[in-house]
């Protein structure tokens, strides 16, 4: 009886112990999902706060004019003042935490090129700063006329804060294709490295290399396509006149890149089997 | 009469009693069989040594059987030498990594959208004012 109780203690302690050792089917694999920068993440949570909040401000904004424009009071005047300073501040709030937001997401970019990265962190530092100075601008203002003044010096720089937006979304655009596009083309010359080095069949080296050949022409094409992308967004920087219109322009060239880089993705999958 | 005057004068007490039914013949033959029945079961019931050691050696080697099968000895035969945990090829190294990398561009492909922007310019109204511009 001692020797049963023994040796089913034996069988539990090496079917728990040494079984997923020696079972080569079990396999604990890593998360291989990428991870965010932290700071790019609570940036980006600082600015949906900011933004949620300046919607209220907005709401309580309206009330408040239209009740002054209704009652004509000064103690309607002096809420609508309120407002307007409350709401001016959330705005202008909101504006730096999404420029804050932009520029974190800018220096965690991978894929883009030094230089033209460097200027866009820097633009977008500059209008972080810029947007500080409005901002206490705002909190000096007392009265209406200065209220206002400082909503009409806010609307007449909007157009140039658009055009830094959307030129910084460009190059992160563009910059996500081209470090996709590397990454795949890094992963291809591997794989053909790893299958010369197993020594195939003569038929199945070159099936590869006709593959492997297919594969690089498409990188070559995405390549192309970014270069133009990106000297049309250069164009667009010289006259400062990016904005909606001008981004959906290249977000859709950008597209036919995309396109060629789901091919290529495909055709790697089929290579590498 | 001969049975009245029986000499015997303790007789009697083996004698049925008048008026009264014979007790049945097969009374006691239950007994006897069941006795005998109990005896039929323990001796069944008894289990021998011998019997002991068969079922403590068979679950024995069912139980070996078992462990065999589920470390994978029996594939290449009792090993008696403490075998070397197996070190990872360089195949399985490069697959794996390769499989990462795999995972890799295929996250990088999905961010790469150009369709998906997860930072549009805010929405905000550029005409906060309290008494509206006259244009």
């Amino acid at each position: 009886m001692t020797m049963i109780v023994i040796f089913f203690s034996l069988l539990l302690h090496n079917t728990i112990l040494f079984y997923p050792l020696f079972h080569p089917k079990i396999v604990f694999a890593q998360d291989g999902s990428p991870q965010t920068a932290p700071q790019v993440e609570i940036s980006r949570n600082d600015y949906i706060q900011k933004l949620n909040d300046y919607r209220i401000k907005e709401s309580q904004f309206f009330v408040a004019t239209e009740q002054y424009k209704q009652i004509q009071t000064l103690a309607a005047l002096e809420d609508a003042v309120k407002a307007s300073k409350d709401v001016q501040l959330a705005r202008i709030d909101t504006l730096t935490a999404y420029f804050q937001a932009l520029r974190d997401t800018m220096v965690a970019l991978k894929g883009a090129e030094v230089t033209k990265k460097s200027i866009q962190v820097h633009a977008l530092q500059t209008t972080i700063i810029e947007l500080e100075a409005v901002r206490a601008q705002i909190i000096k203002a007392q009265d209406r006329i200065a209220l206002d003044n400082t909503s009409t010096q806010y609307q007449s720089r909007n157009v140039a804060y658009i055009a830094t937006a959307y030129s910084a979304l460009s190059l992160i655009k563009i910059s996500n294709i081209q470090s996709a596009t590397d990454q795949l083309g890094f992963i291809t010359g591997q794989v053909f490295d790893q299958l010369q080095a197993s020594s195939p069949s003569a038929t199945v080296l070159s099936e590869k290399q006709r593959s492997y050949d297919e594969l690089s022409r498409t990188i070559a094409d995405i390549k192309t396509v970014l270069v133009a992308v990106m000297k049309r967004v250069e164009n667009i920087d010289q006259q400062n006149s990016f904005n909606s219109s001008s981004y959906s322009q290249i977000v859709d060239t950008l597209g036919q890149g995309f396109s060629k880089l789901q091919l290529a993705q495909s055709f790697l999958k089929e290579f590498a089997k | 009469m001969s049975e009245n005057t029986a000499e015997n004068q303790t007789q009697f007490m083996e004698d049925q009693t008048l008026f009264q039914r014979p007790a049945p013949m097969q009374v006691t033959q239950p007994e006897q069989v069941s006795l005998g029945v109990k005896q039929v079961i323990v001796q069944k019931k008894k289990v021998t040594p011998k019997t002991i050691i068969l079922i403590v050696v068979g679950v024995f080697v069912i139980l070996s059987i078992l462990l065999m099968m589920m470390t994978g000895v029996g594939k290449n035969g009792l090993q008696l030498s403490p075998k070397p945990s197996p070190s990872p090829t360089p195949i399985t190294n490069t697959m794996s990594d390769l499989d990462k990398a795999m995972n890799r561009l295929n996250q990088d492909v999905i961010a790469a959208d150009p369709t998906v922007n997860d930072l549009p310019f805010p929405p905000l109204n550029s005409e906060l004012y309290i008494v509206p511009k006259m244009n």
